[in-house]
């Protein structure tokens, strides 16, 4: 290796170790700064405490928020879980005429800013009379998580062998026998995946929710109106919690693809 | 196989997604910017009338547009240098990487990709305040002698943008160029082509389907964001989103808002058409990254 080889590697190497630096001291300074004996969240330290987690129980206001979120991610999760396999069936098994369009429409909140799909749903939902707050929040957050539901049911349904189902069909189960015993257990691993990702895009979303929520709160939109009322550990804190969930259930999805992805 | 019975019901779900929360609500949207906002006893009267008023505000109000320009510019810049940035780790990633090392390294940069947008921009407020990480450091360090405050300037909100997007750039280019033979640099290194020569010819063309997703990923969330200049830039950085939420909550004046949204639909679209078009891709190759 020659000498100019040899720098470039190590200019190489050291932007990699820069760039990790870059990705993880900001999340470094928000946990570490949740631990810290000090009225402010900022250094010096004034010494270890878990005093700001212990505020966390004692405000009705975030716990009903972090309740709100969890109820909306599980209201998300069955409708989009539902709806995203129905479509996926439509899509990958029938030939039916307007199938082009419906796909693309299907896709298409997946190219669409998050504000636009709260914007108009908020315009369309005071139409009808339906007031904001967490159904209409449950609905705006289904309208683009059904895709990405959708788009991960659908690429294990293309890889289904049929012909299971027909044999299935063969030893006298109706159709629709066929497809609860065999084509959905071996779709389970997808649909799990699905709910994962549906839970989290629920529990993360901020653009869409911010229209629709009304008077309530999610965590997010808790977190953001906390930061604007002023600074304190405990926004740290909540964020530790935050942190530990969405991660913990981030790495599950990419355990579970990973898996998926070895089986396939 | 697929039993015809079954089409109608199928239909259903789909169609009550697709048109009760998608179509009907943004043709509405639209509807409702081509009207005039009147109060309510004036409504279906004369002055009810289609008209493109609000459209002509929003061209001949400076303060209105500027933002729009600048929010579609600096959506830009953060698009390029999320490019810039995550294509090294993209390509370290994928190729130079190997065994047990690349699995380790994968997990560490999806890891902070699972957390919230407001969490990563609460950490950069942090840092960025007057009393401070960086201000804590420069002083100690002896680069400045009273704190500044970093916060609210356009700078604080595109350097807090580019952080919080830059992994929807780097795992679709990670996705394109992990499929690159590395035969094929070889064979052109063999002939004699150098480092720069392969990347332009071999390496760039091939990752062009995931740095148009990773792109497409990053404008929209960046033109589209609220959170991000509402922490860090204040007063003295408004975004487009700001001034439509303020239509709707402040103002109260929906139709002016709706058409400030669907021009915001619009360009998005035409910014995603725009792509695909100049690297002559279609959506389906896009979506495969």
């Amino acid at each position: 290796m020659s000498p100019e080889q040899r720098v470039a590697r190590v200019a190489y190497f050291g932007y990699l170790v820069l760039f990790l630096v870059y990705l993880y001291v900001p999340l470094a300074v928000v946990m570490t700064l949740a631990f810290n004996a000090s009225p402010l969240p900022a250094f010096p330290w004034r010494g270890f405490t878990l005093g700001w987690f212990r505020e966390i129980g004692a405000d009705p206001f975030l716990l009903r928020a972090i309740w709100n979120s969890v109820v909306v991610g599980l209201g998300v999760t069955a409708l989009s879980v539902t709806v995203g396999t129905a479509t996926a069936f439509l899509l990958v098994r029938y030939q039916f005429p307007g199938k082009g369009l419906l796909y693309a429409l299907a896709l298409s909140p997946l190219i669409m800013p998050g504000v636009i799909l709260g914007i108009s749903m908020l315009v369309f939902f005071s139409d009808v009379g339906l007031d904001t707050g967490l159904v209409t929040t449950v609905l705006g957050q289904s309208s683009f998580i059904i895709s990405f539901v959708l788009l991960i049911v659908a690429a294990r349904l293309q890889k289904f062998d049929v012909a299971l189902e027909e044999a299935a069909q063969d030893l006298g189960a109706t159709p629709l026998q066929a497809v609860w015993r065999v084509t959905l257990p071996s779709l389970r691993p997808a649909l799990v995946a699905s709910g994962i990702v549906a839970f989290l895009l629920s529990f993360d979303n901020f653009n869409t929710t911010l229209f629709l929520i009304g008077n309530e709160a999610t965590l997010p939109i808790h977190i953001y109106s906390a930061v604007r009322l002023g600074l304190s550990p405990k926004i740290n804190a909540i964020s530790v919690v935050f942190i530990v969930v969405t991660v913990g259930l981030g790495v599950a999805y990419e355990v579970l693809r990973r898996r998926e992805a070895a089986v396939a | 196989m697929a039993p015809r019975r079954a089409l109608p019901w199928l239909l259903v779900p789909p169609l009550l997604w697709i048109g009760g929360l998608l179509v009907v609500p943004q043709l509405r949207m639209l509807e409702l910017s081509f009207r005039r906002k009147l109060p309510l006893a004036q409504l279906g009267g004369p002055e009810d009338v289609y008209t493109a008023e609000n459209y002509l505000r929003f061209a001949e109000n400076p303060l209105y547009w500027k933002v729009f320009v600048k929010t579609v510019l600096s959506a830009v810049v953060i698009t390029a240098v999320a490019f810039l940035i995550a294509f090294p780790i993209a390509y370290f990633l994928a190729k130079v990487a190997r065994g047990r090392w690349a699995t380790r390294l994968f997990l560490a940069i999806v890891v902070p990709f699972w957390v919230n947008e407001i969490v990563r921009t609460f950490a950069w407020l942090l840092i960025l305040t007057e009393q401070g990480v960086l201000n804590q450091m420069l002083v100690a360090l002896g680069f400045v002698q009273t704190p500044v405050s970093y916060l609210y300037t356009e700078g604080a909100v595109i350097l807090g943008m580019a952080y919080a997007y830059m992994l929807f750039m780097l795992f679709p280019l990670y996705a394109s160029l992990e499929n690159l033979d590395f035969s094929l640099v070889e064979a052109a290194q063999d002939l004699g082509a150098g480092w720069t020569r392969v990347l332009r010819h071999i390496i760039l063309p091939h990752c062009v389907p995931g740095a148009v997703a990773g792109s497409i990923m990053v404008f929209m969330l960046a033109v589209g964001t609220y959170v991000v200049p509402a922490m860090l830039g204040g007063k003295g950085a408004i975004w487009f989103v700001q001034l439509i939420y303020a239509r709707f909550y402040d103002a109260l004046n929906w139709n002016l808002g709706s058409a400030f949204a669907f021009s915001l639909l619009v360009l998005s679209l035409g910014f995603v058409a725009g792509m695909l078009r100049l690297f002559r891709l279609s959506m389906g190759r896009v979506l495969q990254t």
